[in-house]
């Protein structure tokens, strides 16, 4: 999976949002290391809605402005929680790995 | 005066490198939010979002609008993309063993003359070499309708796919028929290649095309012992 869409998927893990409030989020959740744009963004909402990852949660008007929210699905769910824990398990051993060399010496906690 | 009105206009005219069915579903969000961030101006200036929003529409209109569930339709896809490979591989032949021919043809006929060559050249190869080229733009064609994910442009691939078959099966039949007298072996392997190729993608499109779920269905009523005849009102 593509950080750009683990990171849309993370964002979505605590609730509906907007596509305002998702780029924030990403933005957020990466420490502002990524800054998904609108376009990128709707491409992935796009294909995640096409794999049943994400649906439409509800829609409302705000200054005369369609505000569309995304929810995950219970599968969209399922495979960001094996997602994340795949990702866990592999950290875990890089860092056990390196550590085990002193390469994280006054580097990680 | 509004100081979004300048960008709106902007995104709005970018905006129509979607295509329209898209920009129906989400023009009014997309802009909502394109205005919100340049209002904020924590992403640079418009023109980058700009670009963004044209590589974003190419992916819409280019990417197959298949789940990643779907793993038939994913494997004739595959197939029609692999058949458009083998499709300019067999072009590249023909031109290549241009001159392995000509030295077929000279050894077989000593009275061989070069305006026989030319004739054969213009006559026969070259509107070979155009119909691989033809044949890589309908098998990308079809490729792209396939991955539109509708049933009508699934099954118009399917039969565009027939007919290239056939057009395929034709030439490869003529090659084996007379030989060295107008294909190199090697024209003849890869006109083979590129007809199994097309008739693997032919029976998976056809396979994928049958109505999703249905087989699924059928094995859950077995199972269930829910098998009913048509017609029949189904079980309550």
């Amino acid at each position: 999976m593509q950080e750009a869409t683990f990171l849309v998927l993370t964002a979505l893990a605590a609730g509906s949002q907007h596509g305002y409030g998702i780029l924030s989020d990403v933005a957020e959740i990466s420490g502002g290391r990524v800054q998904m744009r609108a376009g990128t963004l709707y491409a992935a909402l796009d294909r995640l809605r096409i794999d049943g990852l994400v649906e439409v949660d509800r829609e409302e008007v705000v200054d005369s402005r369609l505000r569309r929210y995304y929810r995950l699905t219970p599968r969209g769910s399922g495979v960001l929680a094996g997602e994340a824990a795949r990702a866990e398990s592999n950290a875990a051993a890089a860092l056990a790995r390196l550590r085990r060399h002193g390469d994280l010496a006054g580097g990680v906690a | 005066m509004n100081s979004t009105a300048g960008p709106e206009a902007a995104f709005r005219r970018w905006l129509r490198c979607y295509p329209r069915w898209y920009r129906r579903e989400h023009e009014d969000e997309m802009i909502a939010v394109l205005v919100a961030v340049a209002r904020e101006g924590s992403q640079g200036p418009v023109v980058a979002q700009c670009w963004d929003l044209v590589r974003s529409a190419v992916k819409v209109r280019l990417r197959p609008r298949l789940a990643r569930s779907q793993r038939s339709l994913w494997g004739a896809l595959r197939l029609v993309y692999l058949a458009a490979v083998v499709q300019m591989a067999v072009g590249v032949t023909v031109l290549a063993t241009m001159s392995r021919l000509h030295s077929a043809l000279a050894a077989h006929d000593a009275a061989y003359t070069a305006a026989q060559w030319h004739a054969e050249v213009t006559g026969v190869v070259h509107p070979l070499a155009l119909e691989c080229g033809t044949g890589v733009v309908a098998l990308l064609v079809l490729a792209w309708a396939y991955g539109r994910n509708q049933r009508w442009a699934r099954l118009s691939a399917a039969g565009g796919l027939a007919g290239l078959l056939a057009i395929t099966t034709d030439s490869l039949l003529t090659g084996l028929r007379h030989g060295s007298e107008v294909n190199a072996r090697a024209d003849v392997l890869a006109g083979l290649l590129l007809w199994l190729v097309e008739v693997a993608g032919l029976v998976v499109a056809l396979h994928a095309n049958r109505r999703p779920g249905a087989h699924h269905a059928y094995v859950t009523a077995l199972r269930t012992g829910r098998v009913f005849l048509s017609g029949s009102p189904p079980p309550r």
